[in-house]
């Protein structure tokens, strides 16, 4: 099957190894990826912040880049959900983009991809995987069919991370604190990977375990489905 | 003011909602009943009892039961409203089962503070709803004040009053009360209390035979 | 509406809230409570979907002929006894309720817990007319007697833990036993004590109501202590001030918004009391009642297709209780009545633009917790986010956001762009707005960039 990527511009910029991760999976499993270079943001962040009509123009590119490809996969639930959600309102078309598990999955039919990772892993669902994607246990599938890997529950997890795109900078106060929480539950498992399928939750949680020196790394679901 | 409020809010109504009116479809495929098979009567009688109210289940000496408990809860005067079965009471004013109580019948009616002064009030309900453990009174069953100012409050189920489901509740005549358990407060730390201004002791005699 | 003055916007509220450690381990402990009671009543009911998508509806084509059902519910109060007020605004209600207590010749009222009258600021008219008014809801009371303000739709006093309120109920309350233990029973004992002289004598009570039914003109309070029924009941003169959206359609309608909101709002299957009345009714209850019907910006708000759905609210509080952002904050810092996320998109669009106001939109990561918990499906970040589009930015931001747009409408810009904030990461201190981040967290270090990895790939 030829899978278009979407990359997204927050893994574009800081986040490379999600994106390698898809790519590297997905020709495991024999299919080809494009990855169309034109590409850069979704809008998201401007579509959240109330910057609609700054928005219109960065839907209608997404649309042109993405033309012609009947799979778009993306390692982000917030930005497949800015697309599925809001872009057929927007510029009255929605293309067929999939967050990475939800493809894997569903589309695929595979949980096992043949990764070993012989780490403990706690697993975050983030917002908008979870409620607006409906992921469900999909990602948790997959890291369970990881060889060596030990699952361990986080506490609170359906619990907000607080990192919430600008609300992180306009209510930056509010966002540490629930991230806090977040990470403090996190260390609590005793886990060595934190795993989610938005590297910007990440970011948020990973930024904290960084800053504390915790020794906890945050890795995308991608990565370690990656790993052999 | 040159326009009157009301004809203002109308038109301002009006204008919000705009002159393409779609139709709203309310879909009822929750349920409208108990589901089949559910004994309502022994679902009733779990329900209030959750709410930490004194469930007595009967046979049929009702006045028997009644005559218990104003002897259980030492109460010396009762408030009976109007149309309320005298059967039920048989024995009280009697010294029977050595129970003396006094009975003050709604009519004419008690003052406020009467009824301040009364230890307990018994009554009927219109009917009962099994999910929610509630009880329904409605006109009927006697004025408001009656329910609500005595600390104590012994309620005669029958067992064909009770209903499954909210939905199933019969029309009643109003002004209505539903009561589902003794007064109760869940505003300190969200922990629920029982007792604040109603009655806070509210016993449910559920006549089970005929 | 009422504006609670010198609050500042939600960021520096939210600020010093939560710098009160006591204040947020008594709002995590209440609202983990609700959460699990209602998670519990909420799962027995194997309908409970279609029971939400009922209340949807109902309020919905309450809302789509508003105007027709309110007629309805005005000819059938006047039907049965009672009189029908009309205020615009929280000046005019304000007015027609003062002038009502003067008329009936009382000083003093009683109130129920009441949203409306607590967004007009009735206690405050009331007083500067002379009358003192009296809350009778516990949580009402704890708070008029702290001189505080409430931070909870349902549990006003919610920010306050029992040892709190035992200290203040020695302080505040003529006669208290000085024993008073902080055993919630003995503090709910203590408040009927207090009150039971006022609901005996008093002649006039004021009220909301959770519902007004067009089809029988009954009105609906919900409660559980029972001051509800001692206000409703008791006095001579009964005034009910009442929001345009609290009117439903029919009978049924109520049964089924009955049944969704004691389980949204306290967990429980049923609440203690629910009052029913349509006017007045000889020989029970007051002999006058008078229907104060409250648009006080409603009618702004519904005239917004998205902004409108607020207006479907039953003020149940379930997202209150979910609420990640309202855990740390607790409802203070939201500077309204109305606290939270419901408050978040109803506040700014009953009060108008003010900083505080338009902070309010921005009050939430949009986690959708809200959203899943309302039990008339209110989607709360489709109109937080749209309300994130009426309101007026910061000129620094609105041009950042334009830069931004700029930068990714091309794919060279966005190169420089990706290679500047590369560089960026590597600060241990960013400047500008992006200050916020690192001053308490870090940012990745990232290595081989995907472009260069994927080109390096496809040419070896």
């Amino acid at each position: 099957m030829r899978v278009g990527l979407f990359l997204t511009c927050l893994n574009d910029t800081l986040f490379p190894g999600a994106g390698k991760a898809v790519v590297q999976v997905l020709e495991r499993l024999g299919h080809e990826v494009v990855f169309p270079p034109a590409q850069t943001c979704c809008g998201q962040a401007h579509f959240n912040t109330g910057y609609r009509r700054e928005c219109v123009p960065l839907a209608r590119k997404f649309a042109k880049d993405f033309a012609g490809l009947d799979h778009v996969v993306s390692p982000s639930a917030s930005c497949v959900a800015m697309v599925r959600e809001n872009y057929r309102e927007l510029v009255g078309e929605s293309p067929p983009v999939y967050e990475f598990s939800e493809f894997l999955v569903d589309v695929l039919g595979v949980t096992d991809v043949g990764a070993a990772f012989p780490h403990r892993v706690t697993y975050h669902p983030t917002c908008h995987g979870l409620r607006l994607l409906d992921l469900g246990d999909r990602p948790t599938a997959l890291l369970r069919a990881v060889r060596g890997l030990r699952l361990v529950d986080l506490p609170d997890a359906t619990h907000c991370c607080g990192f919430g795109g600008t609300f992180a900078l306009k209510n930056a106060d509010t966002s540490v604190a629930m991230g806090t929480d977040k990470a403090r539950n996190v260390l609590g498992t005793g886990a060595e990977v934190l795993a989610a399928v938005d590297n910007s939750c990440l970011m948020h949680i990973g930024g904290l375990l960084s800053r504390w020196r915790s020794g906890t790394r945050v890795l995308h679901v991608a990565e370690i489905l990656a790993a052999t | 003011m040159p326009v009157n409020a009301r004809d203002e809010v109308l038109r301002r109504v009006r204008a919000a909602i705009g002159p393409r009116r779609e139709h709203v479809d309310v879909p009822r495929d929750y349920r409208r009943a108990a589901p089949d098979g559910t004994d309502v009567v022994a679902l009733f009688a779990e329900r209030v009892a959750d709410y930490r109210a004194d469930v007595r289940l009967v046979g049929w000496d009702v006045a028997a039961e009644v005559r218990r408990v104003v002897r259980d809860l030492g109460i010396r005067s009762l408030a009976v409203p109007v149309g309320f079965p005298a059967d039920y009471l048989t024995g009280l004013e009697d010294g029977l089962d050595g129970v003396g109580v006094e009975l003050r019948r709604d009519d004419p009616p008690l003052s406020t503070a009467d009824l301040d002064a009364t230890d307990a009030v018994i009554t009927e309900c219109a009917a009962a709803i099994a999910e929610t453990g509630t009880l329904v009174l409605g006109a009927a069953q006697g004025r408001r004040a009656l329910t609500l100012v005595p600390d104590r409050h012994l309620c005669v189920v029958r067992a064909d009053r009770v209903v499954g489901a909210v939905p199933e509740v019969p029309e009643v005549p109003m002004p209505v009360t539903w009561i589902s358990g003794p007064s109760a407060t869940s505003d300190i730390e969200l922990h629920r209390v029982e007792g604040v201004h109603g009655p806070r002791t509210l016993v449910v005699l559920v006549v089970t035979g005929s | 509406m009422n504006v609670w003055l010198g609050m500042p916007p939600f960021p520096e509220a939210a600020r010093q809230a939560l710098g009160d450690s006591q204040l947020r381990a008594n709002l995590r402990a209440a609202t983990a409570t609700i959460r699990t009671k209602r998670a519990a009543v909420v799962a027995e009911r194997d309908d409970w979907e279609q029971l939400r998508e009922a209340g949807r509806a109902i309020k919905d084509r309450a809302l789509r002929d508003l105007d027709t059902y309110l007629l309805q519910l005005e000819a059938q109060v006047t039907d049965a006894g009672g009189t029908v007020h009309w205020a615009r605004d929280a000046d005019e209600a304000n007015r027609i309720v003062a002038g009502l207590v003067r008329a009936a010749g009382a000083t003093e009222v009683v109130k129920v817990k009441s949203m409306a009258t607590q967004e007009i600021g009735l206690n405050e008219a009331l007083a500067a007319a002379g009358i003192t008014a009296l809350e009778t809801d516990l949580a009402e009371l704890i708070v008029q007697l702290g001189h505080d303000r409430p931070s909870h739709i349902l549990v006003p006093a919610i920010h306050r833990n029992r040892a709190q309120i035992r200290e203040l109920f020695r302080r505040e309350m003529p006669g208290v036993d000085p024993d008073l233990t902080d055993d919630p029973v003995a503090l709910a004992s203590a408040a009927r004590a207090h009150l039971r002289r006022a609901f005996l004598a008093a002649r006039v009570a004021v009220s909301g109501a959770n519902f007004a039914v067009a089809e029988t003109g009954a009105l609906v309070v919900v409660e559980s202590e029972g001051n509800g029924r001692m206000c409703l009941t008791l006095p001579e003169v009964l005034i009910s001030v009442v929001g345009i959206e609290k009117v439903i359609p029919t009978t049924a309608d109520l049964a089924v918004l009955l049944q969704l909101l004691p389980r949204s709002a306290t967990g429980e299957r049923m609440n203690p009391y629910t009052s029913f009345w349509r006017g007045t009714t000889p020989g029970d209850g007051p002999r006058e009642f008078h229907l104060v019907l409250l648009d006080n910006g409603r009618t702004t708000a519904l005239a917004d297709e998205i902004g409108r759905d607020a207006l479907r609210c039953i003020r149940c509080s379930a997202c209150l209780n979910v609420c990640p952002v309202y855990e740390r904050t607790g409802g203070h810092a939201y500077g309204s009545v109305y606290p939270g996320p419901i408050g978040a998109i109803l506040t700014p669009q009953l009060r108008g633009p003010d900083p505080v106001a338009d902070s309010l939109p921005y009050a939430s990561t949009l986690c959708g917790a809200c959203f899943d918990a309302c039990p008339v499906k209110i989607d709360i970040p489709r109109a937080l986010v749209h309300l994130r589009g009426k309101v007026a930015h910061p000129p620094g931001e609105r041009a950042a956001m334009r830069a931004a747009a700029w930068v990714m409408s091309r794919p060279p810009r966005f190169a420089v762009a990706r290679l500047a904030a590369r560089l960026g990461a590597r600060l241990a201190r960013l400047p500008g707005p992006w200050r916020r981040w690192t001053e308490a967290r870090d940012l990745p270090t990232p290595g081989e960039s995907f472009r260069d990895w994927w080109d390096a790939r496809e040419r070896p």
